[in-house]
C-alpha cells in the first residue's frame, strides 16, 4: 500500500498532505517529507493534512510527535487536519487530540497556523 | 439479518514474511474477515488497528529474517487474533509505547506471552450488535 506525499505553502506555512495509509512501513516515507518541510519553516507553524489519509497507526502517531516536538523547539506548534472518526479514535486513546492543534478542515487550519 | 456463523470455530491463517511492508496484507484480511461477519464500520476499522499494532509490535521482536505467523479465529462471529513470531531473544514485548496502549483500549481482551515456538500476542474482540445508525460495508439482508 503506497503512501503519496505532497507539499506546498500558505503564506509561509508548510502543508504536508499524506495520502494514502501511514503503517509500520510508510511511516518512514512521512517522516521524510516532515523533515523537508521542517526545513523550510524556519518559526512558522506546519500543517499535515491527513483529510486523504485512510490509515493512521502508532508508528505514524509517533511521527507526527516527533515533528510536534521539534517546531516546539522553534516556539511554533503543529496542525493537523482531520474529521476521520477512526484517525480521532486513535489521537482520543493516545491522549494526543489535546496535544495537537486538531482542525476539521485545511481552512481552519490555515486560519489559525502562523 | 441471516447469520453465516459457523458452530466450530473458524480459523483462517497467514504466514507473512517478517517485514513491515506485509502489514498491509494483515490488514487487508482483517477487514475481509470482519466484513464477512457484519461487522459495523468502526467495529471493522478497529479490528484493522488491532492486527496492525500487533504486528507491528512484534516486527520489533521478531529475528531478521522469519516469519509471522497471524491466525484469525472467528468464533460465533467474535474474533481472536494470535499473532506469533520467533524473537530475537528471549525479551517480551514492550508494553509501555503507543502500540500497547491502542491495542488496550480498542481490544476486550489482549496478551502477550513467550512460548515454547516464540513470542505470541492475542487480541480478542467481541462481535457488538449492531445499532440502527451503524453503518455496515455490505448489506447482506
Amino acid at each position: 500500500m503506497e503512501l503519496q506525499v505532497k507539499r506546498s505553502e500558505h503564506d509561509g506555512v508548510q502543508i504536508v498532505s499524506p495520502a494514502g495509509e501511514i503503517d509500520v512501513f510508510t511511516a518512514e516515507k512521512l517522516k521524510g517529507a516532515l523533515q523537508d518541510a521542517e526545513a523550510s519553516s524556519g518559526e512558522h507553524d506546519l500543517i499535515v493534512d491527513l483529510s486523504e489519509v485512510s490509515f493512521l497507526d502508532s508508528t505514524g502517531i509517533g511521527v507526527l510527535v516527533g515533528a510536534l516536538r521539534r517546531r516546539r523547539e522553534q516556539d511554533a506548534t503543529l496542525h493537523l487536519v482531520t474529521d476521520k472518526a477512526s484517525i480521532l479514535k486513535i489521537l482520543s486513546i493516545t491522549n494526543l487530540d489535546t496535544v495537537f492543534a486538531v482542525h476539521p478542515d485545511l481552512q481552519t487550519a490555515t486560519g489559525a497556523a502562523k | 439479518m441471516t447469520s453465516n456463523f459457523s458452530a466450530v470455530p473458524e480459523v483462517v491463517e497467514l504466514h507473512v514474511p517478517a517485514d513491515a511492508s506485509f502489514v498491509s496484507v494483515l490488514r487487508i484480511t482483517a477487514a475481509a474477515l470482519a466484513a464477512r461477519l457484519d461487522y459495523a464500520i468502526d467495529q471493522i476499522e478497529d479490528l484493522r488497528v488491532m492486527v496492525d499494532e500487533a504486528a507491528s509490535l512484534l516486527l520489533t521482536r521478531a529475528a531478521v529474517p522469519s516469519t509471522i505467523r497471524c491466525r484469525y479465529i472467528l468464533d460465533e462471529g467474535d474474533i481472536t487474533l494470535l499473532l506469533s513470531a520467533i524473537p530475537q531473544n528471549r525479551e517480551g514485548v514492550e508494553k509501555d509505547g503507543f502500540s500497547w496502549l491502542v491495542l488496550d483500549a480498542l481490544a476486550d481482551k489482549v496478551d502477550a506471552r513467550l512460548t515454547d515456538d516464540g513470542i505470541e500476542i492475542e487480541v480478542y474482540q467481541k462481535r457488538r450488535a449492531l445499532d440502527a445508525g451503524d453503518t455496515q460495508l455490505v448489506d447482506r439482508g
